[in-house]
């Protein structure tokens, strides 16, 4: 339990990109500072516990009343839970209906959805990426040296974003650990399916940092110790800009509701139904990855990697939460990545564009898709609707209005 | 390092031949030509030439070489049409940029027939840097133009044309913008990007790339989503940022000079539209910027000012049609010169402002004072008997990627004056002598590695004043293992005058700019005249802001050299709360020409506000910028409402503002500064700051 603890506060694990920062948020949220919680559970306490019902108890009394019985699978005890319980809960959620294969041809890595209809098992397409060859990423090594120009400028952001860019979220809508406590503990369930993912694809890909190509990158930061592709601070950052805009959009009006019934209609009448939200979140991102690219720890490549998988997995997550039959599948191909020594025009330079992936607009993936991203169709969720999920959707959403 | 393969050029005393060249040429080549950027062998240089006689035209054809030699010139040099063929190439004469073979330098300097027929027709030669071959026509190719379209705009007699040469020029911010029926446009109607890809057959420039305002505005709508402009993709789409490229991207920092200038001299909300200040802006090469030392601006700076003539002639509707008048802001400074207004750069601008006041087009340029007072980059000597002795401590730096420069100017000979005046004793920190005279030759200092270091006297053209010139090799070079250093340290430059030669008249001396400007990388160290009778600090701690008389080290004649002719404005800057010269703001000369500064605008909100605010980057941001870089285009932006008032706009009109303003002051107001640091006083502020500091 106590591990777990470490997991919600992020303590034990420094090289959770992004993690650190919600953690401390939830551990704000668990509010271990109240003066009597925070002497529970100690040893001078349980001492004195034993005097004081020694003193007071009196004779046993079976008792009379019998309290009414919490239903069972309902979504609604989750209520009664600390936030680490529920995070272990909605993570079981996800992550069990992931999974991950690597395919016959090498170098391509497939993330997906586990359809569970009746007794019925289908795994379905949701994320795959192909590691991009060598040689394209020693031609993106130039990026390292020419973005180390803005080294000097971007160092106040680098520093502060090292641990995620969760405190640059909340500069753009009115994110606050007390005010919006659900909305943070739905962004960890989505950092913490990020992260997961994001690491078993470095894992399986296995792409080199960029120092490990030249002694000249010389990063103002620790090169993190897990694969460059794909880019945890882009993935996260990306992840989490997605779902934390479809929830302003699909945030209720006034007064707030608990139902679980299906998103309302975004409408001007809304009050974060303008398209201008997700552009500052999405440029924010955007920002957030590039600066790793400053910073020298990464490709550009592997933030554009990073933004699809995010983009990818906040759209799978969200219909999770909503109750969507249907998830849209793509795939990365590294192979296809401009090389920047060919001498393309922007976006076809090598550089990373977001607005080559996304587009605010619709939302949804910007049309055509570049070369490198292919569209694998509309999968099938199967079953149910999730309504553990759905509960903290819905709590999320109510605080936004 | 020397290229083995070639023997440095001979060279005695040069008559108009910028002894840059030489350097270049030899133990300078490195630095100048970077290794990988333009074919071995074919790399091709910008110069700044000022013809005796002959146009453009005739000097692009070689009309005046042997047959023979034709073939060889026209394959080595190339002028492009902007100065051959247009109205502003007219106003530019009797300058001329030209792009050259840097090999065929060799070819002459090792032909004296074929010397004896340039210097019939060529007056002097100023090498600029060296662009990459991606920037350039491809060799032989004068970059002939397509022509360039009609492209008129709505005049009025409000109308000014403001054009800004500088670094990192945010074109598309909303400050330069304009909202026409609810939608934005941008108010920039020419841009040329100097160091850009080089835009091919239908170039109209002589390298890299242009964008006219219909380019821009469709720019500005593919990079529309939402009603959001991406100003970031849209600069890489315009090629101002491509991180591909080598240099520093000042448009992708927070802060850049560019657009705060920009900004500050014609900038405005976008709604309601501002009409009547078109703007025309060129983006120097980084090269040029980032090296602040030598004449490698002039060329860039000449096919600007060239550029822009041309471009609002176009958009005055022709040579024929009423012409605009245009206001031109350069925020730029050199320390080394004549400082006397006869350096190519200004005496090139003292041709355009009148040819094209001439043809009647009012031209105005408004230049900055300078940051140097308080840098040690001036001293003066003088002889008070025969054969005396002046000595010079010029300490160069440790850790100085670049070369370093000093010079020593000498008044214009007598009838009587003997062929020798002085004789110039330099001594390397490591105890190397040499001497050199008017008549010597140059001298060299070499080690095992090669020339580190290199004396040449000139005769300058056109004011034939004889300058020495004193070359050094970087003291640290992290890019040519088999460089030779410079060793760092005080270089004694002890000048002694022979028999009673220069009595009573002033030797000038000037180190070279070599700074690292903000956000580049760190490259040159500035050296400085280290002198035990100048005194930096008062007793509280202060820098001294007032020249002592023991020194020759001079606070006085500081200012920008390149603003010492007649017609431009030159602005200093000003603390606003304290009432004082900005402690940086440079100071003119004592002695005549006394060219000093116009004006002072503020430059400083106190003097624990440092800048003054302006546009960053991009749309939204502000920053506070200092130095006379900003005074200079709060100036250019009153002369514009100057000109539209029918007061001219000019130097004269400047002052009388100043004048007026110092008139106005509330007693109890420090008094202004003293003119030789703020010519007719300070000027009030007219851009009103949207958020008080």
């Amino acid at each position: 339990m106590a591990g777990l603890a470490g997991l919600s506060g992020s303590a034990g694990l420094a090289g959770l990109a992004g993690l650190a920062g919600l953690g401390g948020q939830a551990g704000l949220a668990g509010l271990a500072g109240l003066a009597g919680l925070g002497v529970a559970n100690s040893a001078d306490v349980g001492q004195a516990l034993i005097l004081t019902r020694d003193g007071i108890v009196g004779t046993w009394a079976p008792p009379a009343a019998t309290p009414p019985e919490l239903e069972v699978e309902d979504p609604r005890n989750m209520a009664r839970w600390e936030p680490w319980v529920r995070a272990s809960v909605i993570d079981f959620e996800l992550v069990s209906k992931l999974g991950f294969s690597r395919s016959s041809s090498g170098d391509k890595m497939t993330l997906s959805h586990l359809d569970v209809t009746g007794s019925t098992l289908t795994y379905r397409p949701l994320a795959a990426i192909t590691r991009p060859p060598i040689a394209l990423f020693k031609n993106l090594l130039v990026f390292l040296d020419r973005y180390a120009d803005l080294r000097g400028d971007r160092i106040a952001e680098i520093f502060t974003q090292m641990n995620g860019a969760i405190a640059f979220l909340t500069a753009i809508p009115f994110l606050h650990p007390a005010r919006t406590p659900w909305t943070y503990e739905l962004l960890g369930a989505a950092l913490r399916l990020a992260n997961s993912t994001e690491m078993r694809f470095k894992q399986a890909l296995a792409c080199r940092r960029p120092m490990e190509f030249s002694p000249q990158v010389q990063p103002i930061i620790l090169t993190p110790s897990h694969g460059s592709l794909p880019s945890g601070h882009a993935t996260e950052t990306f992840i989490s800009a997605y779902v934390l805009w479809m929830l302003l959009r699909a945030s209720a009006p006034l007064p707030p509701s608990y139902s679980s019934s299906t998103t309302p209609p975004p409408s001007p009448l809304v009050p974060y139904g303008d398209v201008s939200w997700g552009t500052e979140l999405m440029r924010l991102a955007a920002r957030v990855a590039t600066n790793r690219t400053v910073a020298g720890v990464h490709f550009t490549v592997d933030s554009a990697a990073g933004a699809f998988l995010g983009l990818t997995l906040g759209q799978y997550f969200v219909n999770r939460c909503t109750g969507a039959t249907n998830y849209n599948a793509y795939e990365f191909d590294g192979t296809n990545f401009p090389d920047p020594t060919l001498g393309g025009a922007p976006p076809n330079d090598g550089d990373f564009y977001w607005t080559a992936l996304f587009d605010e607009t619709i939302p949804g993936p910007r049309l055509p898709l570049p070369a490198y991203v292919t569209a694998s169709g509309s999968q099938a969720i199967g079953g149910a609707p999730n309504s553990i999920l759905a509960w903290l959707w819905d709590r999320a959403r109510g605080e936004w209005w | 390092m020397a290229d083995p393969t070639r023997d440095e050029p001979e060279i005695k005393a040069l008559v108009g031949i910028d002894p840059y060249i030489p350097w270049v040429m030899g133990p300078g080549r490195p630095y100048f030509f970077l290794p990988g950027r333009q074919s071995q062998g074919e790399e091709r240089m910008p110069m700044l030439v000022r013809l005796k006689k002959g146009t453009a035209q005739e000097f692009a054809n070689g009309d005046s070489l042997p047959d023979l030699a034709k073939t060889d010139w026209r394959n080595s040099v190339s002028v492009s049409p902007l100065f051959t063929s247009s109205v502003a190439g007219r106003d530019a004469a009797p300058y001329l940029v030209a792009m050259v073979k840097a090999d065929y330098l060799f070819t002459i300097f090792s032909d004296t027939t074929l010397q004896g027929n340039l210097s019939e027709i060529v007056e002097s030669v100023t090498p600029g840097l060296p662009l990459d071959a991606t920037s350039l026509p491809p060799p032989g190719d004068s970059g002939a133009p397509a022509t360039v379209p009609a492209q008129t705009i709505s005049a009025t007699p409000r109308t000014v044309i403001m054009a800004v040469i500088d670094d990192g020029i945010g074109f598309a911010h909303e400050r330069f913008r304009k909202i026409v029926a609810g939608h934005p446009k941008s108010r920039v109607e020419y841009w040329w990007l100097q160091d850009g890809p080089y835009a091919g057959a239908t170039s109209t420039v002589l390298s890299g790339c242009e964008l006219r305002k219909k380019d821009i505005d469709k720019l500005i709508d593919d990079c529309t989503i939402a009603g959001a402009i991406d100003e970031d993709l849209l600069y890489r789409k315009a090629r101002l940022l491509d991180f591909r490229q080598y240099g520093h991207k000042s448009a992708a920092w927070h802060a850049s000079h560019g657009t705060a200038v920009m900004d500050l001299a014609c900038g405005y909300h976008s709604d309601p539209p501002v009409d009547d200040r078109p703007i025309i802006a060129v983006q120097l090469p980084v090269r040029v910027t980032g090296d602040t030392s030598g004449a490698s601006l002039y060329p860039w700076v000449v096919a600007a000012m060239a550029y822009i003539i041309d471009r609002a002639t176009v958009l005055s509707g022709g040579p024929s049609a009423p012409q605009l008048p245009v206001v031109v802001n350069l925020s730029y400074g050199r320390l080394e010169g004549p400082h006397d207004g006869t350096s190519d750069l200004e005496l090139a601008m003292e041709q355009f402002i009148h040819h094209a006041a001439a043809r009647g087009m009012p031209l105005r340029v408004v230049l900055p004072a300078g940051n140097s007072y308080l840098l040690r980059t001036h001293a003066q000597v003088q002889f008070h008997g025969p054969n005396h002795s002046e000595l010079l401590r010029w300490r160069v730096l440790p850790d100085d990627r670049t070369p370093s420069f000093s010079e020593i100017w000498l008044p214009l000979r007598h009838a009587t004056s003997p062929t020798n005046r002085i004789e110039l004793v330099i001594t390397s920190p490591t105890g190397q002598s040499r001497t050199i005279s008017e008549t010597s030759g140059p001298v060299m200092w070499n080690a095992a590695g090669g020339t580190y270091g290199q004396a040449v006297y000139t005769i300058a053209q056109p004011s034939n004043r004889g300058m020495f010139r004193i070359s050094l090799t970087p003291t640290a070079d992290c890019d040519n293992p088999n460089a030779q250093l410079a060793p760092a340290g005080v270089w004694q430059l002890e000048l002694k005058n022979v028999q009673t030669a220069l009595i009573g008249e002033t030797v000038h001396a000037w180190v070279q700019r070599d700074d690292t400007l903000y956000g580049f990388p760190l490259r040159g160290r500035q050296s400085f005249f280290d002198d035990p009778d100048y005194v930096r600090f008062d007793h509280a701690g202060r820098e001294n802001e007032t020249d002592n008389a023991a020194s020759p080290v001079k606070r006085a004649g500081t200012i920008n050299s390149i603003a010492t002719g007649d017609s431009p404005i030159v602005a200093g800057g000003y603390r606003l709360r304290e009432m004082t010269a900005a402690k940086y703001s440079a100071a003119g000369l004592h002695h005549a020409p006394p060219r000093h500064p116009d004006a002072l605008a503020v430059s400083d909100d106190s003097c624990v506000l440092a800048g003054v605010l302006a546009a960053g980057t991009y749309s939204g941001s502000v920053v506070a910028i200092d130095g006379t870089s900003v005074a200079t285009p709060q100036v250019a932006r009153l002369a514009a409402s100057e000109i539209v008032a029918g007061r001219y706009g000019d130097r004269a009109a400047i002052a009388e503002r100043a004048a007026y303003d110092e008139g106005m002051r509330a007693p109890g107001t420090p008094p202004k500064p003293p003119p030789e640091r703020g010519g007719a006083g300070r000027l009030k502020p007219r851009v009103v700051p949207r958020v008080k500091r």
